[in-house]
């Protein structure tokens, strides 16, 4: 998975969507919800967090909010964060700081933070559960 | 780990500096090195007590020479994976503050149990 990348890992996810395929569960429809809420949660830390760098807003309306899901065969994926192609450039910035700026190590997180991934995890697992009770 | 980190990136012979601790007024050096602890989450947890830390480091490499920015990283990384460190990417772009320099970083971890 590239550095923007969402996709569904959690653990017993192999699992969970066999078991779901097996049962006649729609997988493709719960591996998008998946995708589209972890997407929401972690895009929405971002917007949070961005409010402290506010100039122009600019930056800000580079996170990518509608990003579809993406199929490359059976494995889906989703962008999020900042479009670095439109007016997301400043985030490297803030990210990564440079020599004489430190990074804003709370924007850092809100993508790739440990409480971000198990988040994200934790909200998969419910909704791959959600969907098997709902069998 | 910080310590250790920055002995091996002192080997290399040029300034080693934590991410974001220049001066505004300081000029950058030809060839430098910057370094920024991310996080030390603990591996895992038994009786009752944390077993082992997970280091994660920025590392970057900032240069004049648009040709050293990317070999010098690379040689940084084959030296953190002798000695232990996982460095699960070849680099990404960084910004720098000086139109003379260009930059390159990436994530090692190191797990210490």
């Amino acid at each position: 998975m590239s550095k923007n990348k969402i996709t569904v890992e959690f653990k017993g996810f192999e699992e969970a969507a066999e078991k779901l395929d097996r049962a006649g569960g729609d997988l493709r429809k719960a591996v998008e919800q998946c995708l589209n809420e972890s997407a929401k949660l972690v895009n929405s830390q971002l917007h949070a967090e961005m409010k402290r760098h506010y100039r122009t807003g600019r930056t800000e309306a580079s996170i990518m909010d509608n990003s579809p899901v993406e199929w490359n065969g059976p494995i889906g994926s989703i962008n999020v964060g900042f479009d670095l192609t439109t007016t997301g450039l400043p985030s490297v910035f803030l990210m990564y700081g440079t020599p004489k700026i430190p990074k804003d190590q709370k924007l850092y997180n809100a993508v790739y933070g440990t409480a971000t991934k198990r988040k994200v995890a934790e909200l998969q697992e419910r909704i791959f559960n959600q969907a098997l009770a709902n069998l | 780990m910080e310590d250790s980190l920055i002995e091996l990136l002192e080997t290399f012979g040029v300034p080693v500096y934590r991410q974001g601790s220049m001066s505004n007024d300081e000029e950058y050096p030809e060839t430098f090195i910057t370094f920024w602890n991310n996080d030390s989450v603990n591996h895992s947890h038994y009786d009752n007590d944390e077993y082992g830390t997970n280091w994660d480091f920025d590392v970057n490499v900032y240069s004049s020479d648009p040709e050293m920015v990317y070999s010098l990283l690379m040689e940084i990384r084959s030296l953190l994976k002798q000695n232990g460190w996982i460095t699960p990417e070849k680099g990404h772009d960084v910004a720098s503050d000086e139109a003379t320099h260009t930059g390159r970083g990436m994530q090692v971890l190191f797990l210490d149990t």
